[in-house]
C-alpha cells in the first residue's frame, strides 16, 4: 500500500512512521529517511525557502516511482510526504517511509525513492537570502546518485 | 488549442505562467514548438534556444525532443528538478 501527500503546511513525520509501525505484523523493518531544511547553504545565511510544483504531475510522478520500488523489493506500506509553499528552517521537507518483511529490501528502496524523487519528482526550491531570493539549481551528485540505480539493474538483468 | 504551463526560474523569466495557443499544424514535435516559443524573443529565445536546459512534459509526463504533441494536449516546461 503507499501513502503519497503534499502539505501546504509542516507535518509531523513521526505520526505517519509510528502507523507503519503498527499496521502490519509480517513486517520486520521500516527504514525511514526525512529531509529537512537547513539554515546555510553555499556558505549563506537561508531564512527560509518556497517550494514550487507542477499540481497533478507532482503527485503522478511519485506514484511512478513508489511503483517501480514496489516492483523491485518485496515491501509492505510505502508512504511519500513533501512539503510545498513556504518552508522555514528545521522544519521536515521530505519523508520516505518504507516497511518490508527484512531490512535490506527497505534501506534499498528507501534510498531509490529518495534518489528518484531528487531527480524526477518535479518540485523546485527557492531560498529567501538576507539580500534576495535564489532557485537552487539541480546538483551532479544526486542524478549520479539515481544513475546508479538504472546501472546496478541492467547489470542484474 | 494546446496549454502550456511553464514552472519556476522560467515562469519568472518569461513572466508567464501559462497559455493557450492553437498548434499552427495538427500534430508537431516538442523541439518545433520550442522553436516557434524561441522566434518571440528576449528571454524565450535565452530559454528556448538551446542555452538553457529544458525539461519538458505531455500530458504530464517527461517526454524526449522529437516526442509529437496534439491537439488538446498540456504541455509543461521547466529548468531540472530540486526537491527533496
Amino acid at each position: 500500500m503507499s501513502n503519497i501527500k503534499l502539505f501546504e503546511q509542516t507535518f509531523d513525520p513521526a505520526i505517519e512512521i509510528s502507523r507503519l509501525t503498527g499496521d502490519n505484523k509480517a513486517m520486520g523493518a521500516i527504514v525511514s529517511f526525512i529531509g529537512t531544511m537547513r539554515d546555510i547553504n553555499e556558505g549563506d545565511e537561508v531564512s527560509a525557502m518556497r517550494l514550487e510544483h507542477y499540481p497533478g504531475m507532482t503527485e503522478k510522478s511519485l506514484e511512478k516511482i513508489v511503483d517501480e520500488a514496489q516492483q523491485r523489493w518485496q515491501l509492505g506500506d510505502v508512504s511519500v510526504f513533501h512539503r510545498v509553499g513556504l518552508i522555514n528552517p528545521g522544519d521536515p521537507i521530505v519523508l520516505v517511509a518504507v516497511s518490508s518483511p527484512h531490512r535490506g529490501e527497505a534501506f534499498e528502496a528507501c534510498e531509490f525513492i529518495i534518489d528518484f524523487l531528487k531527480t524526477r519528482a518535479p518540485f523546485w526550491k527557492k531560498e529567501v537570502l538576507t539580500n534576495g531570493e535564489r532557485w537552487v539549481n539541480e546538483r551532479d551528485s544526486d542524478q549520479l546518485a539515481a544513475q546508479r540505480w538504472i546501472d546496478n539493474n541492467q547489470s542484474n538483468s | 488549442m494546446i496549454k502550456i504551463l511553464y514552472f519556476s526560474s522560467y515562469r519568472e523569466m518569461l513572466d508567464c505562467e501559462n497559455e493557450e495557443i492553437e498548434l499552427p499544424e495538427d500534430s508537431m514535435t516538442i523541439s518545433k514548438l520550442m522553436q516557434l516559443l524561441a522566434e518571440r524573443g528576449d528571454q524565450w529565445q535565452v530559454i528556448f534556444a538551446g542555452q538553457l536546459p529544458v525539461l519538458a512534459a505531455i500530458n504530464q509526463e517527461i517526454v524526449n525532443a522529437d516526442a509529437i504533441i496534439n491537439n488538446h494536449d498540456e504541455i509543461g516546461f521547466f529548468p531540472p528538478v530540486s526537491g527533496g
